[in-house]
């Protein structure tokens, strides 16, 4: 595992496009062991666009994201990418159709590690579990099988398998109900704490976003670049002005939402 | 819903004559000082394009008259919104406290906000060209090369429950529609040559014609054909929804390569059915050639047997047998290449489906009509 506050990854000058149009440009950040960075922002800013430039499945047009965690610098994009050390769990779970839940995590065991088959069902039980799904039946479960929100834990499941020092969590919360976001919330606080992960989170989660986040990363959808970076209380209280907009209204909105769920029918 | 308005300060001049005046808008002003006048019952129509003289720029300002606007509808607000939508965006300063009160907050929601369309607008590039379709395939074929060299290594990430899985669902799967097809078209290649060689009286050559055709052509082009339909159709659309599903970014991440692991069993899985379902057709192509001969053109059923013996060479059946395979393996490759090209979404995958199965077919028939043409040549 990485030390503590070791550089992990390292985003420097990153233009983001899509579709012939630029989202962002000029991304430049480090994402350090054991802590937690959110990437917030509105709508189609291109905050799953970075999180697919920095697992290496886009290759920015100009800048670069490298892997420094262990004395090397490794590009992302290059011939030795850092597979292994960054689990990914997708927005919509990405959970292997053809085969089962348990499959599903035992893949990366057999791809990366000479864990013979027993050990790696129970690694693979065990991720599960720790993820909130330890009723034995999702193991062999077909991914079409599960709920909306089991496919999603299954898939953190599968980021954690191989115990990778960099977690990136594609909006992991959407879409769940309140008590499995609040386990969730709980889940990422003790992966940071207890062993030292690195979290990047894509969230619109506000609550969620003050719950966990170290620092939060504001892409802004109108000057095209990061505008904040630091820890969201201090950015909701002393940022500029769109992003203490974005965390006060967001958040009222929030709440306001959560009063009329209280007024009885 | 039509909003009425406080009293205009000027009546229009037929207020009151039962019919309403016509709308109208007309620009006002010069230098940096602009104002658009609105006038008349506002049920329809566009608001004209600003004249060359009014400067879209910071300084710019814009006001409005509406005191001559009896009434108005909702389209307004859209042909309002078409002229001053540019206006705002160049930095031209709008009052709108001219307009009729409900308008207002429309437009406010509508228009680009000032500090908005001053920000640095976003670099608009040419969109990069898409790769040519040949150009795909090509790259596709390479990487369908260098995954079977990694096999041939044994250092491959296919897994053998996926290649039996898969000619479990192209073999077996396939069978009695590849059967019923084969043995209606055989039917028909046997009826119809029966037909015009009892005008000579040479029947018994029925055994011929049906072995030939069958064996060598017919066989394989109904395999073909029927794969591409259930099984082309099929990778495209399976690899396709993965595709959207984010399945396979989640497999590169992993540093598995989709080729390997998706597009390898299933190419191998029809190398190994193509060939086997051939051959079935083939003798179910016979068998019918056979049935109709002795029992609507009175030829012996031994006579028939022996004739196809004797027709029946070694090099055709393994002609017609490599046709097979090379039309499974082309109805694998475009049916995997369309799945991994696909869209991510719904329409892109159903688009992908039905271009695997067109292409499929059109390779298949330039494929056919070239191996005919080099095997005749040849003298094979």
């Amino acid at each position: 595992m990485a030390a503590a506050h070791e550089v992990l990854i390292r985003v420097q000058d990153v233009s983001l496009h899509a579709g012939g149009r630029e989202l962002q440009h000029g991304l430049t950040f480090d994402v350090l062991a054991g802590e937690v960075l959110a990437i917030v922002g509105a709508s189609g800013c291109g905050k799953s666009t970075l999180l697919r430039h920095m697992i290496g499945l886009q290759k920015p047009q100009t800048g670069r994201v490298t892997w420094t965690a262990g004395g090397k610098e490794r590009d992302v994009h290059g011939d030795d990418p850092p597979r292994r050390e960054i689990g990914v769990a997708f927005q919509a779970g990405a959970l292997w159709s053809s085969m089962t839940v348990g499959e599903n995590l035992m893949l990366p065991l057999e791809l990366y590690t000479e864990m013979p088959e027993a050990q790696r069902e129970q690694q693979a039980r065990y991720k599960l579990a720790l993820a909130g799904l330890s009723d034995p039946a999702t193991f062999d479960a077909e991914p079409a099988a599960l709920s909306g929100g089991m496919r999603k834990r299954a898939a953190i499941a599968r980021a954690l398998v191989l115990d990778p020092p960099l977690l990136c969590l594609d909006e992991p919360s959407a879409g769940l109900d309140p008590l499995t976001s609040a386990r969730l919330d709980d889940l990422i606080l003790r992966l940071k704490r207890d062993i030292g992960t690195g979290i990047v989170l894509v969230t619109h989660e506000l609550e969620s976003l003050f719950a966990v986040a170290d620092r939060m990363l504001f892409l802004d959808v109108e000057a095209h670049t990061a505008t904040a970076l630091g820890p969201p209380k201090e950015l909701r209280e002393h940022g500029p002005e769109p992003v203490r907009e974005f965390l006060t209204r967001g958040q009222r909105q929030q709440e306001g939402e959560e009063q009329q769920d209280k007024v009885p029918a | 819903m039509s909003h009425a308005l406080p009293a205009p300060l000027t009546p229009p001049a037929d207020a009151g004559k039962g019919h309403a005046t016509a709308a109208h808008a007309r620009w006002e002003g010069e230098g940096q000082k602009w104002r658009l006048v609105l006038s008349g019952d506002w049920q329809e129509g566009q608001v004209p394009a600003p004249p060359p003289g009014l400067q879209v720029a910071e300084g710019t300002q814009l006001g409005f008259d509406a005191t001559a606007l009896s009434h108005w509808q909702p389209p307004l607000a859209a042909a309002l919104w078409q002229a001053l939508a540019p206006l705002a965006r160049g930095g031209v300063t709008l009052d709108l406290s001219g307009l009729p009160k409900a308008l207002q907050p429309l437009l406010e929601l509508s228009l680009p906000q000032p500090e908005a369309a001053q920000k640095k607008k976003p670099q608009e590039e040419d969109e990069p060209r898409p790769d040519p379709e040949w150009r795909k395939t090509l790259v596709f074929v390479g990487d369908m090369l260098g995954a079977l060299g990694r096999l041939a290594r044994g250092k491959s990430a296919m897994r053998l429950s996926d290649w039996l899985w898969q000619i479990e669902q192209t073999g077996p799967r396939s069978l009695p529609i590849v059967l019923l097809v084969s043995t209606l078209v055989a039917l028909i290649v046997a009826y119809m040559g029966a037909e015009q060689l009892k005008r000579f009286g040479a029947q018994s050559f029925i055994a011929y014609l049906v072995t030939i055709g069958v064996v060598r052509e017919i066989s394989a082009l109904v395999v073909g054909i029927v794969l591409a339909g259930r099984v082309g159709a099929a990778f495209a659309a399976q690899i396709g929804s993965m595709r959207a599903g984010e399945e396979i970014d989640a497999l590169t991440t992993l540093g598995v390569d989709p080729v390997e692991h998706l597009v390898l069993p299933r190419m191998l899985a029809l190398a190994i059915t193509g060939p086997l379902l051939t051959l079935c057709a083939g003798i179910a192509g016979l068998a019918v050639g056979c049935g109709v001969a002795v029992a609507l053109y009175d030829v012996p059923a031994l006579a028939y047997l022996q004739t196809t013996r004797d027709a029946l060479e070694a090099g055709d059946l393994a002609i017609g047998l490599f046709k097979g395979s090379v039309y499974a393996m082309l109805v694998a490759l475009a049916g995997c290449r369309q799945g991994l090209n696909a869209g991510r979404s719904a329409q892109a995958v159903g688009e992908a489906t039905t271009a695997a199965v067109v292409q499929a077919i059109v390779w298949m028939v330039v494929a056919a009509s070239t191996l005919t043409v080099i095997f005749q040549r040849l003298g094979w």
